[in-house]
């Protein structure tokens, strides 16, 4: 029977009753958001298909301690970030993050999105080299916060701090970024 | 600089990085391997055993007398002790089976930690006993290994490190420690040499990540504190504390290190 989407406490407590159907869906709901936190992370396309495989296995072992009054996707995305860190500080793969913007590779197929559309294309290639030449903790915050739309709270679970230190973490990059913008191309 | 980017304001500028088109790299197919894998691990976690610890070092001891004694295995078991599993393959002539033993990010004992380091962990005497111990894995040059972790909850003679309610911290893994110390120089930006007796310690002391065991697994928490490296045989040694420099050296080299 169709029907509206099982919400992710559902599917996790199927899961962890044994419903590895229910364990798929979240891993085909997660898997893209799950897969670029951990490229965020480790620059590197493989290391983060690693990364986000092995944090979901180990997320599905973990599912007994998981609290259903709790949100699956920044508890999920935590185990992800974690990981990518455990990879990229021992692999020593943090080669600097290449951004770019789709319509710099695309064939001009698709159209722009609206928002897209009014933001220049000059104005986007702006702002992906100033996030390329940010550190890799300010490029992690603003890419959780605004890449990948994460709120303030999954941000703050993500990087594994208190909301408010998220946030001040995210000004200080915005700070940083806006020196780059600023600064001499 | 667009003059419209330079004078938007911090929420316009998060709304136009929220609208930027980046070119992600293309998602995997992750969802079989994923599910492959679970579905592979399925068996021993379907003869987990609720067993209390006692019953379960009881089982560990069962275990091990039947490995010792090759006992012929007709089909493969795996017994699943919730820290560690112990596997008996599958009895080939002339073989005796080996058990394997894997960390899964669970509080384990010293012994265990000791079987799965390949040697006894030697503790600092002024550290005393450990109050928690348990075992994950770490990726180094030489691959996937168990990672051993030892903490010791603050007291008066051990300050708590910030970030954490402990007061010492010792992880021991298989691996190489100037690759450690160059890590934990990238968060903390401070690193300095001591040889003491032939052995080269690394010291370094502010905010870095360090592993621990919570309700969540073993994730990495953001941490202010001091930390020692160490080689010790194939080991690394890696205690954190909120000690000066001169008291820790003192607390390792009066452990019996060679």
């Amino acid at each position: 029977m169709e029907g509206r989407p099982l919400e992710d406490a559902e599917l996790a407590r199927r899961a962890r009753d044994g419903d590895d159907a229910a364990y798929e869906d979240l891993v085909k709901r997660y898997g893209q958001i799950a897969f670029r936190v951990a490229w965020l992370v480790t620059h590197d396309r493989g290391e983060a298909e690693d990364s986000a495989q092995e944090a979901f296995v180990k997320a599905y072992y973990a599912l007994p301690r998981f609290r259903p009054d709790s949100p699956f996707r920044p508890w999920l995305l935590k185990i992800v970030a974690n990981e990518a860190r455990n990879r990229a500080r021992s692999t020593r793969r943090r080669q600097g993050l290449a951004l770019r913007t789709a319509a710099a590779v695309s064939d001009g197929d698709a159209a722009p999105s609206p928002e897209t559309a009014a933001l220049a294309r000059e104005d986007q290639e702006t702002l992906i080299a100033a996030l390329n030449r940010l550190s890799p903790p300010d490029r992690e915050v603003i890419g959780y916060r605004f890449l990948l739309g994460l709120s303030e709270a999954e941000t703050a679970d993500v990087l594994d701090v208190r909301v408010g230190t998220a946030k001040s973490r995210l000004s200080r990059a915005m700070g940083r970024l806006r020196t780059v913008l600023e600064g001499p191309s | 600089m667009s003059e419209r980017i330079r004078s938007m304001s911090d929420d316009e500028l998060g709304g136009a990085l929220a609208t930027l088109d980046v070119d992600w790299a293309a998602t995997p197919e992750l969802a079989s391997e994923i599910m492959a894998r679970v579905s592979s691990d399925r068996l021993p976690r379907m003869v987990r055993l609720p067993l209390s610890r006692p019953k379960r070092i009881l089982l560990i001891a069962a275990a091990t007398l039947l490995l010792l004694a090759g006992a012929a295995v007709a089909a493969k078991i795996i017994i699943d002790l919730g820290a560690i599993v112990v596997e008996v393959a599958p009895n080939h002539p002339g073989l005796l089976p080996t058990p394997s033993i894997v960390p899964t990010g669970e509080p384990i004992t010293l012994r265990e930690a000791g079987i799965l380091l390949g040697q006894d962990v030697t503790l600092p005497p002024r550290l005393g006993e450990p109050d928690r111990v348990w075992a994950d894995t770490v990726f180094t040059d030489s691959g996937e290994v168990p990672r051993v972790t030892l903490a010791w909850r603050a007291r008066p003679d051990l300050p708590q490190i910030e970030g954490t309610r402990y007061g010492a911290v010792l992880v021991v893994f298989e691996g190489d420690a100037n690759q450690a110390s160059k890590e934990l120089y990238e968060d903390t930006g401070v690193l300095r040499f001591e040889t003491i007796d032939g052995i080269e310690y690394y010291w370094t002391r502010g905010t870095h990540l360090l592993q621990l065991l919570t309700s969540e697994g073993v994730v990495y928490v953001r941490v202010e504190g001091n930390v020692l490296l160490w080689r010790e045989g194939s080991h690394t040694m890696r205690l954190e504390t909120d000690l000066p420099k001169a008291e820790v050296l003192r607390i390792v080299t009066s452990s019996g290190t060679p």
